[in-house]
């Protein structure tokens, strides 16, 4: 599951078999980073791979913005849209698993779906009318398609804490405000987290369809390749898009193991 | 004190309590008691509004529970529960400091106060305090609860089914601490349990329940001689007498044993005024128990342990706090008329004798 399997409960010999499992990971890993950084940022090394891969086209590199350019772009799109789900997304899950707002959870639960089953482009298609052409429509539609797993894993994350440990916190007089951040955060932290992390990596792939409507970002090559039929730089912004998932799903599942994981615990089994 | 005057609680048109009322004395255990379904859970949840009551009310020192914030309440009444419920994301030392810190007490207090439990529920506090919960074992986990519950010293302790999810022979060992804790600290307890062993053990007061209403409250002894109606002769089982001696404290009940020790050397006087006593328990140098000798095989002049017979502790001695029902199975187990009686620290501190066994029934005040 981890790079790191390696923990005390193995044997001596799976501890070595994992040690060279988790060194070719590293090595694999560090491999792509450098290839990736080499491709993003040396426009001569970008320019040799497409054109060993594309000897027949004569343009290879997208000319009129640079990766580092459009990467930008697309971070600003990703991260805008991403940081909105989350902070729109955790209340909502946390209000609707509440005594107060268990009654809106259905409502929420579908809309979140609902909301999802949309293609990116139709939202697009019907924001830009109300929101203009650029960057609002692009985000409004990053937004609605990547609510539905923070929501979702909010809801299962707090619905995970066991019973019995919001029974004792209640027993030993935490206030309901105090249960949520003393027991109920912390122990569904990693789920929520998880939650955020699909929503990026959903995002980082999806905000490619914002350059429709003049958003910019590593849509940009992808939709004048298709406009101009050179595959060149279709490659080009979309081997960018998936270096850029591959590396954000990587980092925020490191930043996930921050938090409580549930561990199989002896004591209590009931 | 605590006092149910009427209390009901109805679920819709079901009546999970009935009208009850009883007094739980001060500094005393107060055992509710009853099959699955009785209420007793619902009566003690009660207490620190858990639940609120249909009808009815309940008073903590004269004064009504529900004039108290609930959030109040509660941390002022120590609160445990079966299978623990620690924080798994917390250390032990953070689990016992919850109260503290939700009282605003200041770190150093907090971890003085943690340290100072760990002592008293018996595990070392420095090998313990950053544990997680899950490195726990349960009877560890269970202590913890306990020690939990007594963080910011409150003078009522709530303990639903607390021992219920730990195998017997741990099970034994912890309401043996209990005694021994609750016979320093003197706290109001108020304990559930669907064990009748475990309430003829810890109880000053049992109270047996049965569909929402209180069928009998009085003390073990007196539940076990005197059963009100064929429900509670039923359920106190036809083993009554031997369930009584569940009730008594080894360490009340022994008697300085006959000792030598393993480094000691006899004289052949020595030997021969001790030969009437004839059988004597060896300890070491440091109190440990480590066999016994039959002073007929004794070589004078040389060391005990020359001609002892080493047994295993563990296997033959009993705790000081285990009651006379443990004790006398252990001398059925065993075949031993005199079953020696550790310490904590498993040093032998006495004995107990059948004798001593016989002293107790014949003691009892109504025929059996």
């Amino acid at each position: 599951m981890t790079a790191a399997g390696a923990d005390g409960r193995n044997s001596a010999g799976t501890a070595a078999k994992s040690r060279v499992k988790s060194i070719i990971r590293f090595g694999a890993a560090g491999a792509l980073l450098v290839l990736g950084l080499l491709f993003i940022f040396d426009r001569a090394f970008l320019g040799w791979i497409l054109h060993a891969l594309f000897p027949s086209i004569k343009e290879v590199v997208y000319p009129r913005a640079t990766l580092p350019q459009l990467l930008g772009a697309h971070l600003v799109l990703v991260g805008v849209s991403s940081v909105a789900a989350a902070a729109v997304g955790i209340p909502l899950g946390i209000f609707v698993t509440r005594r107060s707002g268990r009654d809106f959870l259905p409502l929420v639960q579908d809309l979140s779906s609902l909301a999802q089953t949309f293609p990116p482009v139709a939202v697009l298609a019907l924001a830009v009318p109300a929101l203009g052409f650029g960057f609002k429509p692009a985000i409004a539609a990053l937004f609605l398609y990547s609510i539905l797993p923070v929501i979702n894993n909010t809801i299962s994350g707090l619905r995970s804490v066991p019973a019995l440990v919001l029974d004792a916190s209640r027993g030993m007089g935490m206030t309901p405000v105090q249960i949520l951040f003393y027991s109920e955060l912390p122990l569904a932290a990693r789920v929520i987290a998880a939650g955020v992390r699909t929503s990026v990596v959903i995002n980082v792939g999806t905000a490619t369809v914002g350059a429709v409507a003049g958003a910019g970002g590593l849509g940009v090559p992808i939709v004048g390749g298709l406009v101009r039929d050179n595959t060149a730089f279709v490659l080009e912004g979309a081997l960018t898009a998936a270096f850029l998932a591959l590396t954000a799903d990587w980092l925020l599942s490191r930043l996930e193991r921050l938090f409580y994981a549930p561990q199989r615990d002896m004591a209590h089994r009931g | 004190m605590i006092e149910f005057r009427g209390v009901s609680k109805y679920y819709g048109d079901f009546r999970a309590l009935d009208n009850i009322s009883f007094t739980v004395e001060e500094g005393k255990v107060c055992v509710l008691i009853g099959p699955s379904g009785c209420g007793k859970s619902t009566t003690l949840r009660l207490i620190n509004r858990m639940i609120e009551p249909s009808a009815g009310e309940i008073l903590v020192d004269g004064k009504n529970v529900r004039s108290v914030r609930s959030e109040r309440l509660r941390r002022g009444v120590g609160y445990v529960i079966q299978n623990v419920g620690l924080l798994p994301h917390m250390t032990v030392e953070q689990n016992v400091s919850i109260v503290p810190r939700l009282l605003g007490w200041d770190d150093r207090k907090m971890h003085e106060r943690s340290d100072e439990l760990l002592d008293l529920v018996g595990l070392a506090p420095e090998q313990y305090r950053e544990k997680f919960p899950h490195q726990l074992s349960g009877g560890e986990a269970q202590r913890i609860g306990v020690a939990r519950a007594l963080a910011a010293n409150p003078p009522i302790l709530l303990m639903d089914e607390p021992f219920g999810a730990v195998d017997p022979l741990n099970r034994e060992a912890l309401q043996g601490e209990f005694t021994s804790i609750q016979r320093k600290l003197r706290k109001t307890v108020v304990f559930v349990t669907h064990d009748l062993d475990e309430a003829i053990r810890v109880a000053d007061s049992v109270v047996l329940m049965q569909a929402g209403s209180i069928v009998q409250q009085d003390t073990p002894e007196r539940l076990l001689a005197y059963p009100k109606n064929q429900f509670v002769r039923d359920f106190v089982g036809s083993d009554r007498a031997l369930k009584r001696l569940s009730r008594f404290i080894v360490h009340d009940h022994m008697h300085t044993p006959s000792m030598l020790r393993a480094r000691q050397r006899l004289s052949k006087e020595d030997i021969e005024t001790r030969m009437e006593e004839r059988y004597f328990w060896v300890v070491d140098e440091n109190g440990y128990l480590r066999g016994w000798t039959d002073l007929k095989e004794s070589v004078p002049e040389e060391e005990v342990r020359v001609y002892m017979t080493q047994i295993k502790p563990i296997e033959v001695g009993i705790n000081e706090f285990a009651s006379m029902r443990d004790a006398l199975s252990r001398m059925m187990g065993q075949g031993i008329k005199e079953v020696p009686v550790l310490d904590n620290r498993w040093r032998m501190v006495g004995a107990i004798t059948l004798h001593d066994v016989e002293t107790i029934t014949e003691k009892g005040d109504f025929s059996w």
